[in-house]
């Protein structure tokens, strides 16, 4: 024992020491980093959702943000959605329209896809498929496309990764019944909030506090690893 | 000078060219074919393995009377690292964008085998001040063949320099004009393998183009007896 503490008390002594310089470390950057985060959560929310500016928490509803433009009207809603992609777990936030029937946009947050093929996921010409899709039943990736609503192409040679964004949509709005596949219920939640935002629209967003346009859409892409989208 | 070894200057000016990591020595190809599409990215690595390297040199120069030979090896490695999860850290707060964009290539300089080399060829044998310079010496070094790199790649294959940095939006300062044809290859992997091969020919070409002129007489510096017979061989 003495012998082992001769031979490694440098080494004991330095992990003692850096262990303690990297809690400090640690501590005094965690409030920045975690704000970085929230600021980058909030920019995605105002992209997925068009005319979005106000981006408020809902109580509740720990995966949900309420998007409103600048006049406090309800625009939609961001959904934080994640599932099993072909190499991690797959982040993403989707938009809906305020009675949740439709969609109006997706980022990835968070992605490890192949390079070149599974993460051609976040690239907005892929993305802007997602835009107006209905909610009511399944997203289904394709290689071929029918015409049909609700179909999403399958990047080529990455249907791991087209399948498993669109299951993640679709597991947070829809809900498997005896009858089939029904809305969930953060979908009737969502219209029920939105009935009251109508009845009462000058009340402000429930919970929460505005948040104010903190970043640009440019930053939205660094963060999301797609090029700046071209308004079309 | 005394144990032989060379000094502080020596070892500043030998890690910018004559032992250049990337271009002589070819060490820490990971960053140097993964995140030199762009300019930015590129200063930030040579910037944060800089960081790194000049901590941990000094810190193992300090220690250097106290390191058990067999040990030596885990104690390079636990400095390394600490200052690795700084650099991580710190960039997280303070160059988000940056940080999300370099993502796992910043952790990933606790694997450089520079910083390894240098602790072990000079800072585990010199004193703080040559272990300093070497280090900094070998960070120029680096930052050097990193921008020289992303700059070729970054001009062909996007038409810009320092995108993300500089220029209306941060869209980077445009040199080519928009109709230039990029090159997009040159963004992706294999424009790093060539622009590495191709610079690496160069700076070969000049070096040695630099010794026939020693050896011919026409430039007259410290080192011509050795170049004339590095060249006669």
């Amino acid at each position: 024992m003495v012998g082992y503490i001769r031979q490694a008390w440098l080494v004991l002594g330095l992990a003692l020491l850096f262990g303690v310089a990297l809690a400090g470390v640690d501590a005094a950057l965690k409030p920045r980093i975690l704000e970085n985060a929230r600021v980058a959560r909030i920019a995605a929310a105002q992209e997925v959702v068009p005319g979005g500016a106000a981006v408020t928490e809902v109580p509740a509803l720990p995966n949900v943000l309420r998007v409103d433009d600048a006049q406090g009207r309800l625009m939609g809603w961001a959904v934080e959605g994640s599932g099993q992609g072909y190499a991690d777990t797959i982040r993403v936030l989707f938009g809906l329209t305020p009675d949740g029937q439709a969609l109006t946009g997706l980022v990835v947050l968070y992605n490890q896809e192949t390079p070149g093929l599974g993460n051609k996921i976040t690239e907005y010409e892929w993305r802007k498929q997602f835009l107006g899709q209905p909610t009511d039943a399944e997203l289904v990736p394709v290689t071929r496309h029918s015409g049909q609503p609700r179909e999403i192409d399958a990047v080529t040679g990455a249907t791991i990764s087209s399948q498993a964004v669109c299951t993640i949509i679709n597991q947070q709005t829809l809900e498997p019944t005896p009858q089939g596949l029904a809305p969930s219920r953060l979908i009737a939640t969502l219209a029920d909030l939105a009935e009251q935002a109508q009845i009462s629209p000058d009340a402000p967003a429930p919970g929460g506090r505005a948040e104010p346009l903190p970043v640009t859409p440019d930053d939205v892409s660094a963060y999301t690893g797609s090029t700046p989208q071209k308004k079309e | 000078m005394a144990n032989g070894l060379p000094g502080p200057t020596t070892r500043f000016f030998n890690g910018i060219l004559p032992e250049n990591p990337v271009y002589r020595q070819i060490l820490g190809m990971c960053p140097v074919l993964a995140v030199t599409n762009t300019m930015a990215g590129a200063i930030t690595m040579a910037g944060a393995t800089a960081f790194v390297l000049i901590c941990a040199n000094v810190i193992t120069s300090l220690l250097r009377n106290a390191l058990k030979p067999h040990l030596r090896i885990l104690v390079f490695t636990l400095t390394i690292a600490s200052f690795v999860t700084i650099a991580d850290r710190t960039l997280a707060a303070f160059l988000p964008l940056m940080s999300a964009r370099l993502g796992p290539y910043i952790p990933l300089i606790i694997v450089n085998c520079i910083i390894i080399c240098r602790a072990e060829v000079c800072a585990s044998k010199q004193g703080v001040g040559t272990a300093f310079f070497d280090a900094a010496g070998t960070g120029l070094g680096f930052l050097l063949a990193l921008a020289s790199i992303s700059l070729v790649r970054e001009v062909l294959g996007n038409g810009t320099v320092l995108s993300g940095w500089a220029g209306p939006g941060g869209l980077g300062l445009r040199v080519l004009p928009e109709s230039f044809p990029t090159w997009n290859l040159l963004l992706l992997p294999p424009g790093a393998f060539f622009t590495l091969g191709v610079l690496m020919g160069l700076v070969n070409w000049y070096s040695l183009a630099r010794k026939r002129r020693v050896a011919q007489g026409n430039l007259f510096t410290v080192g011509a007896e050795a170049a004339r017979a590095e060249v006669q061989a």
